[in-house]
């Protein structure tokens, strides 16, 4: 986990106002089309990464190190390891009981090719670093 | 199971848990997890904490059962 100090905590409740602010604004002012609060979402990603990056890079302390890119690795290998068969068999389980053609079966021809995308990239990446003599 | 003496070298050269972690580049939390023989670090850390102390790698860490 990162070191938490006041410039990583201050980005951190940042990211959190805007987010409560796009519920509270959905719930006051309906009628506000999705693609606004998609272009609204991207413009706050991309100016919350570059403050981000500036918190990091401009830090005199260490804020993540070995350790905490190791963790990372191992939490993201934990949640793709359960998430993975999870998403497939989700997905096939809704389209063995859903009805031809409804929504429902689309989702779950989603689930499986999330999951078999997943996979692949997986497979991809493992063989590209074991070629590269990582 | 590698277990080192990292807590012994830097209590005697009267250093800080911040102090060292500042010195080898890594946080606190990670320090502290060293000494506490939790945390195996990467061969390049294990050098550069070696190498503050004076030490070579092998009087550092060592390798026994677990």
């Amino acid at each position: 986990m990162i070191v938490m100090n006041k410039r990583v905590l201050t980005l951190y409740a940042g990211m959190a106002v805007f987010i409560a602010l796009v519920f509270i604004v959905e719930a006051l002012v309906p009628g506000i089309p999705a693609t606004a609060y998609i272009v609204a979402t991207v413009c706050a990603g991309a100016a919350f990464f570059v403050v981000g990056r500036r918190v990091f890079n401009d830090s005199t302390e260490v804020l993540s190190d070995e350790r905490d890119e190791r963790n990372d690795a191992r939490a993201t290998a934990f949640a793709f390891r359960l998430l993975t068969p999870a998403c497939m068999l989700a997905g096939m389980a809704i389209g063995a009981t859903a009805v031809d053609g409804s929504t429902w079966q689309a989702v779950g021809r989603t689930l499986v090719a999330v999951g078999m995308a997943f996979l692949l990239i997986r497979g991809g990446a493992s063989l590209y670093l074991d070629r590269k003599g990582r | 199971m590698i277990r080192n003496t990292v807590y012994e070298l830097r209590s005697l050269a009267r250093m800080t848990q911040e102090e060292l972690a500042k010195a080898v580049g890594v946080t606190r939390q990670t320090i502290i997890s060293l000494e506490k023989n939790k945390y195996v670090p990467s061969l390049e850390l294990g050098f550069k904490i070696a190498e503050l102390f004076g030490k070579r790698v092998d009087e550092v860490f060592s390798h026994g059962p677990s």
